[in-house]
């Protein structure tokens, strides 16, 4: 296997710290609660010199990934560690290549179910990754 | 069935992820402002309960709330678009099928909220295009802005050249630096690379690189245009050797700053010519005061620079969605 340049030197971050029983979210105002104040979590956080660790971490600065629509979409959802976890499992893109490549033979002299959609047709594996 | 109702089309429909807290920043601001909204996370879609019936006397959209009512979709007047539609699965879905079902998901709720004749800041297809470095580097270069010479291959004897040729050069990813897996949760960030890097010329072969001109940096600028609002930020660091104020540790200081030399007016253009209403900026600032165009952000942060320099931002926000007169 080899390694990408552009991931050589990268830096280990902190994983994000979940909830604690001091904060929870809302669904009727839609948004984060602080427990013990029954304020709006980002309020509480704005007045407070010792936040709490989910905040911090979901801070609202940019950072790297947090800033584009598609990756802080995917990262940590269940769709994302889905197809996390098929990498890890080995289904890497040789394997997937292969598999869109037979699909496409099978359909390209035909309209077939899913052949007509971009996304399908350019390999399911990668739909996940697509705008609409 | 009770169905909320709003007075017309005056809603706000906030597309994003449940921890994402520059949305709870807004939304404090409108439950203050009595102004309406819904959010919907990415976390929910495939819990939520939402409908849409064309027929002979028009197309309805509703969605039900967590209290059991109702909410009329077609009252919506503006989408603000923070995160991809990438909906669960729910997990009953057996493993080989949740793919099928996840694009049935997407289809469903893009569609319901595509359908509708409303603004969106920004539009979906106008992010996907306005994301690729490669598209703004060639439109701000076309609008007049300072561009850092830019190489993106994976030709190793073309990437030796342009170090050679600039001096100095670094390198970043060519979308985002973000990994995240079972196993581990890095980022590539921006760094400086010489010739001897590139003797692992695998590396380079799996997946092309982009490589930019060092520019000599006074500070980095973010400039976050919101409508008609354009707010300027300087960032200075005092680690001389930062390439990126984004790595955690630095101790940066924020202080507002007024934009020459029409970079404002091309910010505009830029945004215009890409279809959107919204974009964080970044340049970086030379020691001779010119402004070096990095990257615009369609989707990019902005609370923290109102909390931190106690900018209108949201004020901005909230007439680009609602009007002038909400």
């Amino acid at each position: 296997m080899t390694e990408p340049f552009v991931l050589k030197q990268r830096e280990t971050l902190q994983h994000e710290s979940e909830p604690s029983t001091n904060e929870y979210y809302d669904p009727e105002r839609q948004l984060w609660i602080d427990a013990a104040s029954g304020a709006p979590l980002i309020q509480s956080l704005r007045g407070r010199s010792n936040a709490s660790e989910f905040g911090e971490t979901l801070s609202t600065e940019s950072r790297e990934g947090a800033d584009q629509s598609e990756i802080s979409s995917l990262v940590g959802s269940q769709f994302g560690e889905t197809t996390m976890t098929k990498t890890q499992e080995g289904h890497d893109q040789t394997g997937e290549s292969a598999l869109v490549s037979n699909f496409g033979e099978t359909v390209v002299t035909a309209t077939s179910e899913g052949a007509d959609a971009s996304e399908a047709a350019s390999g399911s594996a990668h739909a996940s990754y697509s705008h609409l | 069935m009770q169905v909320r109702r709003h007075q017309g089309r005056r809603m706000l429909l906030i597309l994003t992820s449940e921890k994402d807290l520059a949305a709870d920043f807004l939304i404090v601001t409108l439950i203050e402002r009595g102004l309406p909204y819904v959010r919907l996370n990415v976390e929910e879609y495939h819990r939520r309960f939402a409908t849409f019936e064309v027929s002979g006397s028009g197309t309805m959209r509703t969605l039900m709330a967590h209290d059991g009512t109702v909410i009329d979709l077609n009252e919506i007047r503006a989408v603000w678009y923070r995160r991809a539609i990438h909906p669960h699965v729910d997990a009953a879905v057996p493993l080989d099928q949740r793919m099928f079902v996840a694009g049935e998901e997407r289809h469903f709720w893009a569609g319901l909220f595509l359908s509708t004749d409303v603004r969106w800041v920004n539009p979906i297809d106008k992010v996907s295009v306005g994301e690729l470095k490669l598209v703004q580097l060639h439109l701000a270069q076309d609008l007049g802005f300072h561009v850092p010479r830019t190489i993106v291959t994976r030709n190793v004897a073309e990437l030796r050249s342009f170090i050679v040729e600039t001096g100095s050069a670094i390198c970043k990813p060519i979308y985002h630096g973000l990994l995240v897996n079972l196993a581990e949760r890095s980022s590539a960030f921006t760094r400086r690379i010489t010739l001897k890097d590139l003797d692992d010329e695998a590396a380079i072969s799996v997946s092309p690189v982009l490589f930019q001109a060092e520019v000599r940096r006074k500070a980095d600028i973010r400039v976050t245009v919101v409508g008609d609002a354009i707010f300027a930020v300087r960032i200075e660091c005092n680690d001389e050797q930062m390439i990126d104020w984004r790595k955690p540790g630095y101790e940066l200081i924020y202080s507002t700053m007024t934009l020459q030399d029409d970079t404002a007016g091309k910010c505009r253009r830029m945004l215009a010519a890409m279809g959107l209403a919204y974009g964080a900026f970044d340049f970086i600032e030379e020691p001779s005061g010119r402004l070096v165009f990095l990257e615009v952000n369609p989707t990019g942060e902005w609370a923290w620079l109102e909390d931190k320099l106690d900018l209108p931002m949201r004020a901005a926000f909230i007439r680009l969605f609602y009007g002038e007169h909400a």
